[in-house]
């Protein structure tokens, strides 16, 4: 064969195929009926949307044979080739809910398959077209695939799957960056509610347009592929700051993750569900990541997942966030800040997939020393504390350092009544710096007459009913001469210390010390006193 | 070439064994299999509800069948624990269309950690002829930190009865889902769909 037919050869074996082969070229558009919402609930308006990234298949309706395969455009549209020997088949198209032909995308994709509660993916289909004329292309138009109810609550499977398609593209995309890693698996309607267990998430049957709800879920997942969950599991509420801190950065991760997909779509961060059984409003609980609202007075520590999620919303947002305020930043670490030489979004990323993947017991401790550590070249540490602060978060030495022996103990006047110090927090790290803490025991003096009946005690910051703080403290009092009267771990509210009437049997200056116990809790606020207690 | 005999022979072996294994077990799964042939009173069990992590306003519901007769009376206990933070909450069960309260109370309010807060019992018929009943617990009160718009806070937990299948139904056509299709080589899940010609 000369150079020539060879040519000839290959641009016919590239080119020629489709015209050689029998069969025509089949094209439409697939959408689904949305459910629009914002923070006040379903707002009663139902846009069409593209069905993306989807699996077509053009059949025989006659036979059922598969006569060509294909993919969903950006725009819900598709052109595929049928192949078929007839010259006039019954031709039907249906989309899947799952993209096995996702190798046909521009770029690489996470597998996503969306089952129902018997394990079979969902389909919508084209009219038929019968007795297609296959010398001539076919043009199935737009099918648009409804809501389905359960139980008298309703949802579209399309939805649960162009969320996840949503969840992915801002993993791949241009914001984080992050390459495939396998299939997910989601399932929808769950009759066991909405939760999430390694690849797989089931979805209530009340969230099937819950579109926050459904990304929290692929929060988990996508937390479970690219990094390391620690997290025990379990009930878990908004507006409770004394979670297993655990828990808390699991949950608070995954509602920040839906907000992040949201976010790329153009769309407010917020977490709102919804009543699924009614066509308005129908609020069940709802959230602002960037004003933390309406959980903004008690979102404070780690140990509470609205303010985790909070944090690591303002960790990533700037000025162009789509918000309640636009063109203002509440934090600064604005546009155009880069950490490392990354974007804030990608430096988060690296911290999540590096520290954060590699820590035992994980909380949101190891996002700050993940950070301080991965990027100790350029931590932005004013910028980095500023946004911490914001949640009450402090991973940063108090006033009252260095506190940390009996030498260098901080006095304390016996009080009575209601009274109580300052605030003090559990954390040490070298002055001046922004090297990650060690751990933390504070020291404290109080000068005592023998036979005084007297009460140590802590609590939490200003008393609070609930924690809004991560640390655990625990109580050691010492003799003027140095030796251990007595401790205690949890005999205060909640998980504070107390030591109720110690008799003084020495005058003298006694001293105790205040540290955690607990390796979850090791951080955080807390209020310390002594009080005189009226002799018997 | 030794090698690949060896493991020829290993696959060899792991196939029969797996077929006699298979064949011994049968039995018992026939057994298994004729055990459910027995079926459960209608009402006997609700649907579980109980893995569910989303997060949760915060009120907690608990909301549990304790009892069931055979002429569909169920018996039910619940629970509404306000968190300090929602402070007090109105609680109200609904009940499906068809079922009776027979005792008990379907409307309240209570508050964090006193008044109303123990636990209650009701006594209802449910519809015997319903394809699906749904009892729903909800209650709804208001942050006490955050007295401006958008303090509501809502929760809702809720005990089903009846097939599964039978509740997912295409809403235009008003039928079940249809989940095996004539025209597909493997089962899918029919989504009811709405055509027009062009995009």
């Amino acid at each position: 064969m000369n150079a020539r037919a060879a040519l000839i050869a290959v641009l016919l074996s590239t080119f020629g195929a489709p015209v050689l082969a029998q069969g025509f070229p089949v094209s439409g558009t697939f959408a689904y009926s949305d459910k629009e919402w914002d923070f006040n609930g379903w707002t009663g308006v139902r846009p069409e949307r593209p069905i993306r990234g989807a699996d077509v298949r053009v059949i025989d309706d006659t036979t059922g044979k598969v006569l060509g395969r294909g993919i969903t455009a950006a725009d819900g549209s598709f052109t595929v080739f049928a192949k078929t020997k007839l010259p006039h088949p019954d031709v039907v198209v249906r989309v899947e809910s799952r993209n096995r032909e996702r190798r046909l995308l521009p770029a690489p994709f996470t597998g996503i398959t969306l089952l129902s509660a018997t394990g079979d993916p969902y389909a919508a289909f084209s009219p038929v077209f019968a007795s297609h004329d296959s010398s001539l292309p076919l043009d199935v138009g737009t099918t648009v695939a409804q809501s389905i109810t359960v139980a008298d609550e309703e949802g579209n499977p399309f939805n649960v799957f162009d969320a996840a398609v949503s969840a992915f593209d801002y993993v791949h995309g241009a914001a984080v960056g992050a390459k495939p890693r396998g299939s997910v698996t989601l399932h929808w309607p769950s009759f066991t509610g909405s939760w999430a267990l390694g690849r797989h998430a089931w979805i209530g049957s009340d969230d099937g347009d819950d579109d926050s709800v459904i990304l929290h879920e692929l929060g988990h997942l996508v937390h479970n592929i690219y990094s390391d969950s620690d997290s025990p599991g379990g009930v878990h509420y908004f507006g409770d700051s004394d979670q297993d801190p655990r828990l808390s950065f699991a949950e608070g991760f995954a509602t920040f993750f839906g907000g992040c997909v949201q976010q790329d779509l153009g769309r407010p961060a917020l977490y709102v569900d919804c009543d699924a059984a009614v066509d308005t409003s129908g609020v069940q609980l709802h959230l602002s990541l960037e004003e933390c609202t309406p959980f903004l007075a008690t979102a404070e520590g780690a140990s509470d997942e609205v303010a985790v999620a909070c944090v690591l919303h303002d960790l990533v947002d700037d000025e162009s966030t789509p918000d309640t305020q636009p063109g203002v930043d509440d934090d600064s670490l604005g546009a155009g800040t880069l950490i490392d030489g990354l974007t804030p979004t990608r430096a988060l990323w690296a911290v999540f997939c590096g520290p954060v993947r590699k820590a035992s017991r994980l909380t949101m401790d190891h996002v700050w020393d993940g950070w301080l550590t991965l990027h100790a070249q350029d931590t932005h540490y004013d910028q980095l504390s500023d946004v911490f602060e914001q949640q009450r978060m402090r991973f940063w030495p108090d006033a009252f350092e260095p506190d940390g022996t009996s030498e260098a103990a901080t006095l304390l006047v016996p009080l009575s009544g209601a009274d109580w110090g300052p605030e003090h927090t559990l954390y040490d790290a070298p002055p001046g710096s922004d090297q990650i803490g060690t751990g933390d025991r504070d020291w404290f003096a109080v000068d005592l007459v023998a036979g005084q009946l007297v009460r140590l005690e802590t609590r939490y910051p200003g008393g609070a009913w609930d924690a809004r703080t991560q640390v655990d403290t625990f109580l050691t009092l010492h003799a003027p001469d140095g030796r251990t009267v007595a401790t205690d771990e949890d005999s205060g509210a909640g998980r504070n210390a107390r030591l109720d009437a110690v008799v003084v049997d020495e005058t003298g200056r006694w001293t105790f010390e205040v540290r955690s116990r607990n390796r979850t809790h090791r951080y955080g606020r807390y209020e310390v006193r002594v009080v005189l207690l009226p002799s018997s | 070439m030794p090698r690949t005999l060896a493991l020829l022979i290993l696959l060899m072996g792991c196939s029969a064994l797996a077929l006699f294994g298979g064949l011994r077990n049968a039995p018992a799964a026939f057994a298994c299999s004729a055990g459910r042939d027995a079926p459960e009173p209608r009402f006997a069990r609700p649907w579980s509800g109980s893995r569910d992590c989303k997060p949760r306003a915060p009120v907690e519901l608990q909301l549990e069948q304790t009892g069931a007769s055979d002429r569909s009376v169920v018996t039910l206990q619940f629970r509404v624990l306000p968190h300090d933070s929602v402070g007090v909450v109105d609680w109200e069960l609904q009940l499906p269309a068809g079922a009776q309260l027979l005792q008990g109370e379907l409307r309240g309010s209570c508050t964090a950690g006193g008044d109303g807060s123990g636990s209650r019992v009701v006594h209802v018929r449910l519809d015997p002829d319903a394809d699906l009943s749904r009892i729903t617990l909800s209650a709804r009160g208001a942050l006490v930190d955050a007295p401006t718009d958008g303090n509501l806070v809502r929760a809702r937990s809720a005990l089903t009865w009846g097939d599964p299948q039978a509740a997912l139904v295409d809403k235009v056509r008003e039928r079940p889902l249809l989940v095996v299709g004539p025209r597909v080589s493997r089962r899918v899940a029919e989504v009811p769909s709405v055509h027009r010609s062009g995009r």
